[in-house]
């Protein structure tokens, strides 16, 4: 029953709420009324009180009804995969671990074929150097290992 | 007259070889990246946002303007062929598109639908030529309580607006608001909500924010909803199946100038955009069409309502954003967080101060619009194949964009930190269905609002009177009444019609 009512739309609401709290006790330890006009707190004070508001009341209207979302495991493999891309990068160098991500992602995630797999690695972050690094004049990280 | 000669000028700006390539460029990557299941204008204008830091702000914003209305063209492909809107303006195309599609007439609803977004554009372009340069001189009466009063305007509107319950937009505008109070504070420059984290004393990057909440955002719902995009088929379309006949065009053609004035009203409206105003029409013309039956089974005019409307809606936002600074919606609000990047104030003042700058982008707008239409129709075989690339492919595709263009902001990986962070945020937000586009529209807005309020009570020393001083004020109060107190009148209005509905059912 408890795990029933503790669904995504419930969780998401509760930690809103929560941060509604937290931004009302920040902005009361800053300035509210300063020199004629509102402070630094005043604007953060008003949207911490709507976001406890609101979420409060959808909260409330939310708590007797079944849910029509969930967390998808899913959604986690492109963030596991990015972090995992970035750590790698640390060592290899942005570059290179993006073409590295591009080429397993298809290859072992989506089961493409290997040439296709190694052309789309290989070309799409090509063609993004030339724009980005090449053209915009922004150098990628190179790692330890000092690469491309 | 005046604007006729500004007009001649601004196309003869557009026309340089640096400002129509961007035109062309981003038409083209909009008509494709619009024609894509799933990834939008919004999508699309902050992937393509990092690109124009190079360029010079008027062919940036040519660029990103194209992108945005060759998207509303494009969209229309995945939702006739496969029944999935490249972009949520195209929802109501597919209602009669895919049917169309169906019926083996996809190149005849594809070219309804690019021809009635010509005329739709067209006739958004023609009304911001006219309203814009009016409305930016009415603006110059606005003093600051003025504009601050338009500002919560647009907030509390697009809250009250967008999706299905208000309290959830309201909720999005109060966390856009947060999010924009992080840094340092206007009043006396001292840090916030900062952490002690020295890269959040600048405050939370606009570019980072977007790419990771509609950029990555997007690549996670690819992932989360692969078994949809797998379903994909199309059929091989070639052009001469696709050309109207005379009747056809005799059908569409009222329907798609009358949709666009509806679209072009919508799109000028802040917080109601492009797909308010698609649906808006799709329901006007299902109750005064005289094929109104057809619709939903398969009818040009239904295709040609709700694309005409969508491009009035999305050119007609301009006039807002670039006459009074306000962005109608998520889209136009990214253009606006990027005019202030190249260093522009967007605002009356913009078409005093930068008439090269606004003329030029009206008068690219005429150049884009023919050629939107013009590779729409001689490109629908290719584009029809851009709906077939599978999801699979764009996924890593578009992850390396994220990446790549969120570091070259600042050349940061914090920023790319960022990212990860704000899709992750609004991936969380989408579970409880709480729009992000508000949000959005609310960071952007904040740091003006708070500029306003204190310039406001500067002026008049702490007192409140400043801000029912004008008739502007006035006016902008009673609206804000409106758009707060509507939605609760009609649920009021709607639950005493049940009530009374059940009644007379029981009798």
């Amino acid at each position: 029953m408890l795990k029933e009512k503790l669904n995504a739309q419930k969780i998401v609401l509760t930690l809103v709420f929560l941060v509604g709290v937290y931004w009302i006790i920040g902005s009361l330890q800053l300035d509210l009324w300063i020199r004629n006009g509102p402070g630094g707190g005043f604007l953060p004070l008003l949207a911490g009180i709507m976001c406890v508001g609101f979420s409060g009341v959808i909260l409330l209207r939310e708590w007797q009804k079944e849910s029509d979302t969930a967390f998808s495991v899913r959604a986690l493999i492109p963030w596991g995969a990015l972090i995992g891309m970035i750590l790698c990068g640390k060592l290899i160098g942005i570059f290179l671990s993006l073409v590295l991500f591009v080429f397993l992602w298809l290859y072992l995630f989506e089961k493409f074929p290997l040439r296709n797999s190694i052309l789309t690695a290989v070309i799409w972050p090509g063609f993004l150097y030339l724009i980005f690094v090449v053209w915009l004049g922004s150098p990628l990280p190179k790692g330890l290992l000092g690469l491309l | 007259m005046e604007t006729l000669a500004l007009l001649m000028e601004g196309i003869a700006i557009s026309l340089t070889p640096e400002n129509l390539l961007a035109c062309l460029v981003g038409g083209l990557l909009g008509m494709c990246l619009g024609s894509m299941p799933g990834v939008g204008s919004l999508a699309g204008v902050s992937l393509l946002l990092p690109l124009t830091f190079k360029m010079n702000p008027t062919a940036a914003i040519i660029m990103l303007a194209a992108l945005y209305y060759s998207t509303m063209y494009g969209g229309c492909f995945s939702a006739i062929l496969v029944n999935i809107p490249g972009d949520s303006p195209a929802i109501m195309t597919a209602l009669d598109g895919y049917p169309l599609a169906r019926q083996g007439k996809a190149g005849k609803a594809l070219f309804s639908a690019n021809l009635a977004s010509w005329v739709g554009g067209a006739i958004g372009i023609l009304a911001l030529t006219l309203i814009g340069p009016l409305a930016a001189k009415f603006g110059l009466k606005f003093g600051s309580p003025d504009l601050a009063w338009l500002i919560i305007l647009a907030l509390t509107s697009i809250g009250w607006i967008i999706g299905d319950s208000p309290s959830r937009g309201l909720l999005a505008t109060a966390l856009g608001i947060m999010v924009a109070s992080i840094g340092l504070d206007a009043a006396l420059g001292l840090p916030r909500f900062s952490f002690d984290n020295v890269y959040l004393f600048s405050g939370i990057n606009m570019v980072p924010m977007v790419i990771g909440m509609f950029g990555f955002g997007q690549v996670i719902d690819m992932v989360v909803n692969r078994d949809n995009f797998k379903k994909m088929k199309t059929e091989r379309i070639t052009i001469k199946e696709s050309l109207l006949n005379k009747e056809e065009l005799k059908r569409i053609l009222p329907v798609s100038l009358r949709q666009s004035g509806v679209g072009t009203f919508i799109g000028v409206l802040p917080g109601a955009g492009a797909t308010m105003s698609a649906f808006l029409s799709y329901i006007i013309e299902k109750r005064i069409n005289k094929n109104r039956d057809l619709m939903g089974s398969g009818a040009i005019e239904g295709v040609a309502a709700s694309e005409s409307s969508n491009n009035a809606a999305a050119i007609g936002a301009f006039a807002p954003l670039l006459s009074l600074g306000i962005p109608g919606g998520g889209t136009t609000a990214v253009l606006l967080g990027g005019l202030m990047m190249w260093g522009l104030q967007p605002g009356p003042m913009l078409f005093q101060t930068n008439p090269d700058f606004v003329w030029g982008l009206i008068g690219s707008m005429y150049i884009g619009n023919v050629v939107c239409l013009l590779i729409s129709i001689a490109f629908i075989p290719f584009l029809a194949n851009i709906v077939r690339i599978p999801t699979g492919y764009m996924i890593p595709c578009i992850t390396a964009v994220c990446v790549m263009g969120t570091f070259s902001t600042n050349n940061s990986m914090f920023d790319v930190y960022v990212m990860i962070v704000f899709a992750a945020i609004a991936y969380i937000l989408k579970q409880a269905k709480i729009p992000s586009a508000p949000l959005l529209l609310a960071y952007v807005l904040t740091p003006m609002l708070e500029m306003y309020l204190r310039q406001s009570f500067d002026m008049s020393g702490g007192s409140l009177g400043i801000f029912v001083s004008s008739p502007i004020s006035i006016v902008l109060i009673l609206l804000i009444f409106v758009f707060c107190l509507a939605p609760v009148m009609i649920n009021t209005l709607k639950k005493k019609n049940n009530i009374e509905g059940n009644v007379i059912d029981e009798g």
